[in-house]
C-alpha cells in the first residue's frame, strides 16, 4: 500500500515535471513578475523606472516566447492533470493578451496623474503582471477547477488595480462595486460548478462520466448549474446580467487600468468560454436526448445575453456624455456580438470570435488610449469637451473617426470584416442547423449597429462640427502619435487591403478538444 | 491597368495631392478638385466613350471588364469564398457614370466659394466622387457594398459641416436612415453569397466556392439560376421565417434601395438634408447619389430576384405612385424653394420606380432615362436655388415678386429648367416620362401593374405644372420688390462664373429633349434586356 502511493506519487511529480515543458512563456512570465517584485524592494524607490520597464520587458519578453513555443498542430500533451491545454489556439489568444497588458504598462508609465501616486507605481505593474499571468492560464484552462482558479487570479489583482485611484470618490466606488459584483459572480459560477461535479463526480468535461452523469441529473437541474457557470463568464467578459460594474470601472479606474480592462479580461473570458462551449459539446455527447435538451438550453442563455448585452449596452450608451463611461457600455454592447459568434458553433464560430477579438482590441485600446490622452493632456472627460477639435488637431478627429466607424462596423475598416466574418458563420450555421435563433441574433446585431452609430459618430462630429470652446489645444506630439497610428492602421489594413490571410489563418486554430 | 481603374484612381491621386497642399491656399485645393474632375470628363470621353461607340449590342454586354483575384476565404467544410475587384460597365453602367463625370465638375466649379476648411471639404468631395462612381461600376455585390456603403461617411461631414443651420441634425438624420436601408443589404449580400458558387473556381479547386460576382447570381434567359445551391438559404423555394427566402430578400433590398431613391415613406430624410445642405452638396446628392437607389432597384432587386420583382411588381408601382403624387403634392405647399425642389426630387424619382415596375422595354429604358434627366434638370434647380441663398440668403417663394425684370439671364435658365422638370415636350424630362408612361400602360389589359396606378401617376405631371408654373408667376412675374431680411440690392443677374454652372445642363437640358437617341443608343438594349429577362418569370 505504502508502496504504492510513493510510486503513484513519483508517477504524479514526473507528470507534472514534463508539463512544466508546455508552459515556458508562463515561466518567463512569472520569472519577469519575480524580478520586478526583487526590483520593487530593492532599487523601486530611488530608480522609478526600474519596475515598469522590468514589467515590459518581461511582457515583450513573453511575447517572443509565446512565438517562440508556437505549439505543433499535433494533438499536445494535458498539462497538469488534464488542467491545462496547451494548443495554438490559446498561443494566439495570449498574443492578444500580451500585447494588451503590454500597451496597458505603457499608457501607465506616461501617465502623469499616477506617476505622483503616493505610494509610487511599483506595485501598480506588479499586480498588472499578475493579472496577465492568470488571464494567460485562462486560455488554456480545460478544467472546471482551473477555470475558477484562473478566474480569480484574474480577479483579485483586477480589484486592486482598479482601487489604485482609490483616493477619488470615483474610483473608490468603482473598485467597491467591481468587488461586489465579482465575488457575487465568481460565488455564483463555484456554486454552479460544484452542482456540475455533483452530477459527475469530475471537473474534467471530457472525463468518461462527465456525460452520462449530466444526462441521468436531467435537463433542468444542469440548466441551472450551467446558467451559474455562465454568470462567472458574463461578469469577465462584461456581459448581460454582471456588466453593472463595466460603466463604473470604466469611468473611475485610472485610464490604463480601464483600457486593459475593456480588453483584455474579455479576450480571457471569451477564450475560456469557447474552450468551454466545444468540450461540453463533445462531453454531452450528441446522442441522448437529454445532452440535446441542455445544448439548447445554453444556446438559448447565450443568445438571450448576447441580444440583452447588445441592446442594453447600445441604448445606454446613446445616453452618455462621459467619453470612457459612454465606451464602457459601448464594450458591453461589443460583449453581445462576441457572444452571438459564440453561437455559431458548427461554422468556426472561435475563428469569428478570434478574428473579432483582434479587430476589437485595436479599436477599443485605440479609443481608450485616445481617451486616456485627452484625459491627460487636456482634462477632456466628457465628449461636448471636445468641440471643434477637428479645426486644431486634425489628425487627431481622423484617428478617433478610424476608431468609431470601425466600432460601429461600417467599411472601411476592420470592424465591417468582423460583422461580415460573423455574418458569414451565421448564415453558414443557419444552413447547417436551420435554426431561426441565429438569423433573429443576426438581424438584432444589424439593428444595433444603426443604433450604435448615433452615439459613436457623435464623438467623431462633436470633434469636427461646432466650434472650439477651449483656446489652447495640447499638441500631439511623442509617443501617443506613434501608439494610435499602431491601433489605426490595423483597422485600416485588414478592412480593406487584405484580410483572407488573417481570416484564413485563425479558421486553422481551432481549440484542440480531446481527453 | 485598366480604363475604369483609372477613373477610380482619379480622385483619389488628386485627394493625396490635396492633403500635402497647404491649407491655406483655398484656391488651389479647388483647382485641383476642379482640375480632377474635368479630367475624370475627358477621361470618360476618350477612353470609355468608344468602346461603346456602336450603341451596346446585347443585355448584359459588359465591356471593359477588369477582374482581379483580390479575396479569398476559407470557410472550413462550408467551402471557399471568393471577392473579386471587379469592375465592368453596361449600358446601364455607362449612362449613370456619364452623369456623375459631367454633374462632378459643374459641383467643384461651384465650391470654390467654399470658404471654410477647405482642405477637408474638397478631401471628402473626392472620396465621394470616387465611392458614387465605383457603385455604379462594381459587379462584385462586395465591392459594390463597400462603395455604397462607404459613400455615407464623407457625405455625412458633406451635409454636416457646410450645411444650414441645422446641418449636424439633417446630417445625421441621413446617416441613420440610409445606414438603416444598407446594414439589412448585407444580410442578404452575404446569403446570396452562400447561395450561389462560382462554376469555373469551383471546378478547378474541387470544392464549393462561393461567390459575390452578381453576373453568377443572375438567371439566365430562360429563367433558369444555373449557379444555384440547391437548399441554400436564398435558393428558390426555401422559406425563411414562414416566408419565401427570396420574396423577403427582395422586399428587404427594395426598402434598403428605396430609402436612397427616395421613394415614399422612407423619404424623410430627403428634405431635410437637402434644405440643410450648402448648394454643391445639394448639387451631388440629388444628381448622382439618389440615383444610386436606382440603380440598386433595377440591378441587384430586379436582376437577382427576377421572379420576387415580376411577383410583387404592383407594390413597387404602388410605392412609385404614392412618391409622384405625394412628392408633388408636398411639393405645392413649400413656401422654402430648395424644400419645393426636394420634394420634386422624390416625386421625379418615382417615375423610376414606375417604369421599372412595369417590367416593359419601354418603362425600363424611361426609368434609366428619367435618372440622367432628373441628374441634369434636378442639378440646375438646386443651382437655381443656390443663387438665391448667395444673394440674400433667403429663400422663401413669396418674398420676391418680378425678378424677371432684375435678372433676366437666371430667368431664362429657371424657366427652361421648370419647363424640362415639368416634362414639357421639346425637352428632356418630357421623353424619358413619356417612355415611363409607355412601358406602364403597356397593352392596357395585359400590362403587370393596374391602369389606374399609371392613370393617377399622370396626375404628377399635372400637379407638377401647378407648383412651377406658380412659383414661376410669383418669383418672377409683375413689378420688381423684396421683402425678406437680405439684402435686395444684392440681386443682380448672373455673373459670368454662375453662368458657366448652368449653361452646360441648360444645353443637354435642350439637345436631349429633341434627340434623345444620343443617349439610348447607349443603354436602350442594356434596360430593355432586364424586360426580356424578367418576361421569362411572368
Amino acid at each position: 500500500m505504502e508502496l504504492s502511493v510513493s510510486y503513484q506519487l513519483r508517477a504524479l511529480l514526473a507528470s507534472l515535471q514534463a508539463s512544466v515543458g508546455g508552459i515556458w512563456p508562463e515561466l518567463v512570465l512569472i520569472a519577469g513578475f519575480l524580478l520586478a517584485i526583487v526590483l520593487e524592494i530593492t532599487v523601486g524607490k530611488r530608480l522609478r523606472s526600474a519596475v515598469p520597464i522590468a514589467a515590459m520587458g518581461s511582457l515583450g519578453l513573453y511575447l517572443g516566447a509565446v512565438l517562440l513555443f508556437w505549439p505543433g498542430e499535433q494533438l499536445s500533451d494535458l498539462g497538469f492533470l488534464h488542467m491545462i491545454q496547451v494548443d495554438r489556439y490559446a498561443a494566439y489568444m495570449k498574443l492578444l493578451i500580451g500585447f494588451c497588458s503590454l500597451l496597458a504598462v505603457l499608457a501607465a508609465q506616461q501617465s502623469v496623474k499616477l506617476r505622483i501616486h503616493s505610494k509610487g507605481m511599483g506595485e501598480y505593474y506588479l499586480v498588472l503582471l499578475g493579472m496577465t499571468v492568470g488571464m494567460v492560464f485562462m486560455t488554456m484552462a480545460r478544467n472546471l477547477l482551473m477555470m475558477y482558479i484562473a478566474l480569480e487570479m484574474v480577479s483579485l489583482p483586477a480589484y486592486a488595480l482598479t482601487a489604485y485611484a482609490r483616493m477619488k470618490q470615483k474610483g473608490a466606488e468603482a473598485a467597491l462595486k467591481y468587488v461586489i459584483y465579482g465575488c457575487f459572480a465568481s460565488g455564483l459560477m463555484l456554486y454552479g460548478i460544484s452542482w456540475i461535479y455533483g452530477f459527475t463526480g469530475t471537473f474534467d468535461p471530457l472525463a468518461a462520466n462527465f456525460g452520462p452523469g449530466l444526462q441521468a441529473a436531467g435537463i433542468w437541474p444542469v440548466t441551472m448549474a450551467m446558467a451559474m457557470v455562465l454568470g462567472g463568464f458574463a461578469f469577465k467578459i462584461g456581459a448581460l446580467p454582471f456588466h453593472f460594474w463595466m460603466p463604473d470601472v470604466m469611468e473611475g479606474a485610472p485610464h490604463s487600468v480601464a483600457s486593459l480592462f475593456s480588453v483584455a479580461p474579455k479576450v480571457a473570458g471569451f477564450a475560456m468560454l469557447i474552450r468551454w462551449m466545444a468540450m461540453l459539446q463533445q462531453g454531452l455527447g450528441s446522442e441522448a436526448a437529454a445532452s440535446h435538451g441542455i445544448l439548447s438550453n445554453i444556446h438559448w442563455m447565450l443568445a438571450v445575453m448576447a441580444i440583452g448585452s447588445m441592446l442594453l449596452g447600445n441604448l445606454a450608451a446613446l445616453r452618455q456624455d462621459h467619453f470612457r463611461r459612454m465606451l464602457a457600455y459601448s464594450a458591453i454592447a461589443q460583449a453581445g456580438y462576441l457572444l452571438a459568434g459564440v453561437l455559431m458553433w458548427q461554422a468556426d464560430g472561435f475563428a469569428v470570435v478570434m478574428f473579432y477579438l483582434t479587430v476589437y482590441l485595436f479599436m477599443n485600446m485605440g479609443a481608450f488610449l485616445l481617451a486616456g490622452w485627452l484625459e491627460e493632456a487636456a482634462g477632456i472627460v466628457r465628449i461636448k469637451e471636445m468641440k471643434g477639435m477637428a479645426g486644431s488637431l486634425p489628425w487627431v478627429a481622423g484617428i478617433t473617426t478610424v476608431f468609431m466607424i470601425s466600432l460601429t462596423g461600417l467599411p472601411p475598416t476592420a470592424g465591417f470584416i468582423a460583422k461580415l466574418r460573423l455574418f458569414l458563420a451565421g448564415l453558414a450555421q443557419y444552413e447547417a442547423e436551420g435554426n431561426v435563433l441565429i438569423v433573429i441574433l443576426l438581424v438584432v446585431v444589424l439593428l444595433n449597429t444603426v443604433i450604435s452609430l448615433f452615439y459613436y459618430l457623435r464623438v467623431s462630429s462633436t470633434m469636427i462640427f461646432g466650434n472650439p470652446t477651449i483656446k489652447s489645444w495640447p499638441a500631439f506630439r511623442g509617443l501617443i502619435p506613434v501608439v494610435l497610428a499602431t491601433m489605426a492602421i490595423p483597422l485600416l489594413w485588414f478592412g480593406i487591403i487584405s484580410f483572407d490571410r488573417l481570416i484564413n489563418f485563425l479558421g486553422t486554430l481551432a481549440p484542440i478538444v480531446h481527453g | 491597368m485598366g480604363s475604369l481603374t483609372i477613373l477610380l484612381l482619379m480622385p483619389l491621386v488628386a485627394l493625396l495631392v490635396i492633403l500635402f497642399l497647404p491649407t491655406g491656399k483655398k484656391g488651389l485645393l479647388a483647382q485641383v478638385t476642379s482640375g480632377a474632375t474635368l479630367l475624370q470628363a475627358v477621361w470618360f470621353f476618350v477612353s470609355i466613350l468608344p468602346s461603346f461607340q456602336n450603341g451596346v449590342a446585347q443585355f448584359m454586354d459588359f465591356r471593359l471588364v477588369e477582374q482581379i483575384q483580390w479575396i479569398r476565404l476559407d470557410l472550413g467544410k462550408t467551402g471557399l469564398l471568393n471577392i473579386e475587384f471587379h469592375l465592368a460597365m453596361d449600358g446601364i453602367s455607362f449612362i449613370l457614370v456619364m452623369l456623375t463625370v459631367l454633374v462632378m465638375p459643374i459641383v467643384a466649379y461651384k465650391s470654390f466659394e467654399v470658404e471654410k476648411r477647405p482642405k477637408t471639404y474638397f478631401a471628402l468631395l473626392l472620396l465621394l466622387n470616387m465611392s458614387m462612381l465605383g457603385c455604379f461600376i462594381a459587379v462584385d455585390f462586395f465591392l459594390f457594398y463597400l462603395f455604397y456603403e462607404f459613400m455615407l461617411l464623407p457625405m455625412f461631414f458633406l451635409i454636416g459641416l457646410w450645411g444650414g443651420a441645422r446641418r449636424e441634425y439633417a446630417a445625421i438624420k441621413f446617416f441613420l436612415y440610409t445606414l438603416f436601408g444598407s446594414v439589412f443589404v448585407l444580410l442578404i449580400m452575404v446569403g446570396l453569397a452562400f447561395s450561389f458558387t462560382d462554376p469555373v473556381l469551383s471546378a478547378e479547386l474541387g470544392r464549393p466556392v462561393y461567390t459575390f460576382n452578381m453576373l453568377h447570381m443572375m438567371p439566365d434567359m430562360a429563367g433558369h439560376f444555373g449557379n444555384m445551391v440547391p437548399g441554400s438559404i436564398f435558393s428558390t423555394g426555401v422559406d425563411l421565417m414562414g416566408m419565401d427566402a427570396r420574396s423577403l430578400a427582395f422586399f428587404v433590398l427594395l426598402i434598403g434601395f428605396a430609402i436612397k431613391v427616395p421613394a415614399v415613406p422612407v423619404h424623410t430624410w430627403l428634405p431635410d438634408a437637402h434644405v440643410e445642405a450648402s448648394t454643391p452638396i445639394s448639387v451631388v446628392l440629388a444628381a448622382v447619389l439618389l440615383k444610386v437607389g436606382g440603380y440598386g432597384i433595377i440591378r441587384i432587386c430586379y436582376g437577382l430576384f427576377p421572379e420576387a420583382g415580376v411577383h410583387y411588381t404592383f407594390w413597387v408601382a404602388l410605392m412609385g405612385m404614392v412618391s409622384i403624387l405625394y412628392g408633388a403634392l408636398v411639393a405645392m405647399s413649400q413656401k422654402d424653394l430648395k424644400a419645393m425642389i426636394a420634394y420634386s426630387s422624390i416625386s421625379h424619382m418615382g417615375f423610376v420606380l414606375l417604369g421599372i415596375a412595369s417590367l416593359a422595354p419601354a418603362g425600363l429604358d424611361g426609368a434609366v432615362l428619367q435618372m440622367f434627366n432628373h441628374g441634369v434638370v434636378s442639378a440646375a434647380l438646386f443651382l437655381i436655388a443656390g443663387v438665391l441663398s448667395d444673394r440674400t440668403h433667403d429663400r422663401e417663394i413669396t418674398h420676391y415678386t418680378g425678378l424677371w425684370g432684375k435678372m433676366p439671364r437666371y430667368t431664362a435658365f429657371v424657366l427652361i429648367a421648370f419647363f424640362a422638370s415639368m416634362g414639357l415636350p421639346g425637352l428632356n424630362g418630357f421623353v424619358s416620362e413619356m417612355l415611363v408612361f409607355l412601358g406602364s400602360f403597356g397593352g392596357f389589359k395585359n400590362a403587370p401593374i393596374p391602369a389606374w396606378i399609371s392613370f393617377l401617376s399622370v396626375l404628377g405631371i399635372v400637379f407638377a405644372a401647378v407648383y412651377f408654373l406658380r412659383t414661376f408667376r410669383q418669383m418672377f412675374f409683375g413689378e420688381f420688390s423684396y421683402v425678406g431680411t437680405g439684402d435686395a440690392a444684392s440681386l443682380v443677374d448672373l455673373k459670368t462664373k454662375e453662368t458657366i454652372l448652368f449653361v452646360p445642363l441648360t444645353i443637354m437640358m435642350i439637345v436631349l429633349g429633341i434627340f434623345p437617341g444620343l443617349l439610348l443608343q447607349f443603354m436602350e438594349t442594356a434596360a430593355s434586356g432586364y424586360a426580356t429577362l424578367l418576361s421569362a418569370f411572368h
